[in-house]
């Protein structure tokens, strides 16, 4: 279940860049930020699914969002990787970097966009704008359909 | 009531809790797919198994739906009864019926309920009246109307039905409960050791036991650097903290053992109470109950075994006049005896009743279209066929078994342990029920082998032998994919960078190793570049995200630190000696 947004407009949020977007997702969903793993890819997974990796014991899964999105990576930054914790999912996002937490005030945030993406609806939760600059906040669930791929699972 | 006897009730209800819970999502889809089989199966099981537990641990009320409400259910299994909206609506009913007396359980164990209604209404349904329109969407408890008298007797069957496999299973719990009390607690009993414990949820010792791995790999590397580092301190030190990790390590492992005691302590209970239902006289022997094994497996061994138990009894001892006429005493024995070997748990139930006629098995297999009649069938091979589904040779539908569904439950839970169950009997003499279990779901033995740069884990209970084949002992053939001969035999062979979708350019097979497996009943053997080891690893469960992957049932921590997946062999070639469709990444369609 992805978490409702509106609720708690004054939430904190992560920046990210991919590219040269920017992106930011809601602080309450990162357990922590690392650097890239050694990952252990698995056959039969799509592309952006980069493999499994040992997080202390524990194995995660691992996906790059730029892959994802269609997005050319910035060759020039140290890449991280952000591990989410989207109960009951864990998993890892490679992203190009970690910019800094978003604390927006209620002006800065206009939530709905009507914006077009061909990656699902409602992927972008709100729009943040400082100094004319956007970053788009996004559902990480909904932006890897983890939900779809549990259903398929079940279906399969 | 005894504390025991608390701490039993309040087990079995969270326990039926979980399986109404499923036998829910069961019945409703099943009602989105009605022609699925499975669903109908599953529901047939749950609501065998909350009889049992019911009645087991003394909620008569609940016993007796769940009873009545399988009755119900097997006859619209056979076909006497359909399964349109109306029986659905009826079922589902029952399983709210169910639900609502878990809730008055909860706040007051001693709660009675009426379900006189309800059960009327599964008696009616039974007899094949279709239920009038107003009961059946009318409430159960409201069904005093006239109409509805003889549908309240149709139910109160289901409701008994229901009862008795809710208290069924409420016994098992019963015992389970108590076993763990005797093991987890200062005890009066002699039997019990008086050692202090305290209750961990499981939850908090995986993670103790992902820490664990972690640091014996960290343990590793830095005994690696201090060899190398000048200071004889940090040498000896080093040393110490292996001999310190390895000694974490081995009671970290044994954590989530439990002795089998409590579970044996049950079916004696239910040895006692099927005999004095059936007027057996028996007697019950357990030898071996101190064996330890993991939780979760005992959890799911115990309705196997209650099922065998019963059966023993019910099927196996005779009745003492006849054990007198054969020249036998008139008490009956059973023993349960469990035992560690070769790193399997082996558990045997033994009776000495009257054993099995392989002629009568495969007659009675023929009638109920489990064997076709032509089937030429060895004695050892007849007795396995207890294990069908829908086999049952009692005529009679009693409380105990003879439903035909027992027995193929226990097959398919053990199998589920990846255990297996055999018989062995002898006519007039008795019979063995042989179970082999793993000791543990956790820890598999697993031979690591190399396909290209990666490595796979393949679990070592799935390899029948690896040989390195020389250039001439495979066969390659345009439409039946390569071949391998060994020893006279000839082997559909696989290589594992092809299965897992590589394309990676062939190599000179003869350095390659050959590994045979079995899938569905056939030898098939996987090329692999190299075995890299053999070594017991700790499954970690792939995320969902991953797990609808079938070719892969897990993953492992290398000594390295690095994760490897762990191969499901038989759903790699998927059984078929066809060469496999390269899989398609399932994301994708849905991505």
């Amino acid at each position: 279940m992805s978490r409702k947004h509106q609720a708690r407009a004054e939430d904190r949020f992560l920046r990210f860049s991919m590219g040269k977007e920017d992106f930011a997702m809601p602080l309450l969903q990162v357990r922590e930020v690392i650097a890239v793993p050694e990952v252990t890819p698995v056959p039969f997974t799509p592309s952006h699914f980069l493999g499994v990796m040992n997080l202390r014991g524990q194995v995660i899964s691992v996906f790059d969002l730029r892959k994802k999105f269609g997005i050319t990576p910035n060759e020039s930054v140290e890449k991280a990787v952000i591990i989410c914790d989207l109960a009951p999912l864990c998993i890892g996002m490679l992203v190009d970097s970690i910019n800094s937490v978003l604390s927006p005030t209620p002006e800065q945030l206009s939530e709905n966009p009507e914006i077009q993406t061909s990656l699902g609806k409602d992927l972008i939760t709100h729009v943040h704008t400082e100094n004319q600059k956007l970053t788009l906040i996004i559902d990480i669930a909904k932006a890897l359909s983890v939900e779809d791929r549990i259903l398929a699972a079940k279906a399969a | 009531m005894t504390d025991f006897e608390l701490e039993l009730k309040q087990g079995f209800l969270e326990e039926a809790a979980q399986l109404l819970a499923d036998a829910e999502q069961a019945f409703l889809e099943l009602e989105n797919n009605p022609e699925a089989p499975e669903q109908f199966d599953k529901i047939l099981r749950l609501a065998h198994s909350l009889k049992g537990s019911a009645k087991a641990v003394g909620f008569e009320d609940m016993g007796k739906l769940t009873h009545e409400m399988e009755s119900l259910l097997l006859k619209v299994k056979k076909g006497t009864l359909k399964l349109a909206r109306p029986m659905m609506d009826l079922l589902l009913r029952c399983n709210d019926q169910i639900r609502a007396m878990l809730e008055g359980l909860k706040a007051d164990l001693n709660a009675r309920f009426d379900c006189t209604a309800l059960l009327g209404e599964i008696h009616q349904a039974m007899q094949g009246a279709s239920a009038p329109a107003t009961a059946v969407t009318s409430p159960p408890i409201d069904q005093n109307l006239p109409t509805a008298g003889m549908q309240a007797d149709e139910l109160l069957a289901n409701f008994e039905s229901l009862a008795e496999t809710t208290r069924q299973h409420v016994q098992e719990l019963h015992q389970s409960k108590k076993a763990e009390a005797t093991a987890s607690s200062p005890s009066p009993t002699k039997a019990a050791a008086s050692e202090e414990s305290i209750r961990v949820n499981l939850a908090r010792v995986e993670q103790l036991l992902n820490y664990v791995g972690e640091l014996v790999i960290l343990q590793t590397v830095l005994r690696e650097q201090a060899h190398s580092s000048g200071s004889a301190l940090i040498r000896s030190t080093t040393h110490q903290l292996g001999k310190v990790t390895q000694e974490i390590q081995d009671l970290s492992m044994g954590l989530r053992m439990v002795p089998i005691k409590p579970t044996f302590l049950k079916m004696q209970r239910i040895v006692r109470d099927t005999a004095g239902q059936l007027g057996r006289e028996v007697i019950f022997e357990m030898i071996g109950e101190e064996t330890e094994l993991d939780k979760t497996v005992l959890e799911r061994l115990s309705d196997p075994l209650v099922h065998i138990v019963r059966n023993a009894v019910d099927h196996g001892i005779e009745d003492p006049r006849r054990r007198f006429d054969a020249g036998k005493t008139t008490e009956g024995k059973i023993r349960l005896s469990a035992r560690q070997q070769a790193g399997q748990l082996v558990i045997e139930i033994t009776d000495d009743g009257g054993g099995m006629d392989a002629d009568k098995l495969r007659r009675k297999a023929v009638e109920k279209g489990v064997l076709s009649p032509n089937a030429q069938l060895s004695d050892s091979e007849a007795y396995q066929l207890i294990f069908a589904a829908g086999f049952s040779t009692k005529e009679q539908v009693t409380d105990i078994s003879g439903r035909g569904v027992g027995m193929d439950v226990v097959k398919t839970n053990i199998q589920a342990l990846q255990g297996t169950v055999q018989v062995e009997t002898e006519l007039g003499k008795g019979s063995t029920f042989r179970i082999r279990l793993p000791l543990t779901l956790a820890i598999i033995q697993g031979m690591i082998i190399r396909c290209g740069n990666e490595r796979f884990v393949i679990p070592l209970s799935q390899v029948l032998e690896s040989v390195r084949p020389g250039q001439a002992d495979i066969t390659p053939s345009t439409i039946a994919g390569e071949v391998l001969s060994l020893r006279g035999q000839t082997i559909p062979l696989f290589r594992l960078d092809q299965l897992l979708g590589r394309r990676i350019p062939p190599k000179n097979a003869h350095d390659a190793i050959a590994i045979l497996y079995e899938a569905h009943g056939k030898i098939h053997a996987v090329l692999v570049d190299d075995i890299v080891g053999q070594h017991q690893v700790v499954i970690k469960k792939l995320g969902q995200e991953v797990a609808h992957v079938k070719a892969f049932s897990g993953s492992a921590i290398l000594g390295d630190g690095k994760p490897a997946l762990i191969l499901e062999l038989s759903e790699l070639t998927g059984g078929s000696t066809k060469r496999p469709a390269p899989h398609r990444p399932i994301q994708e369609r849905t991505a």
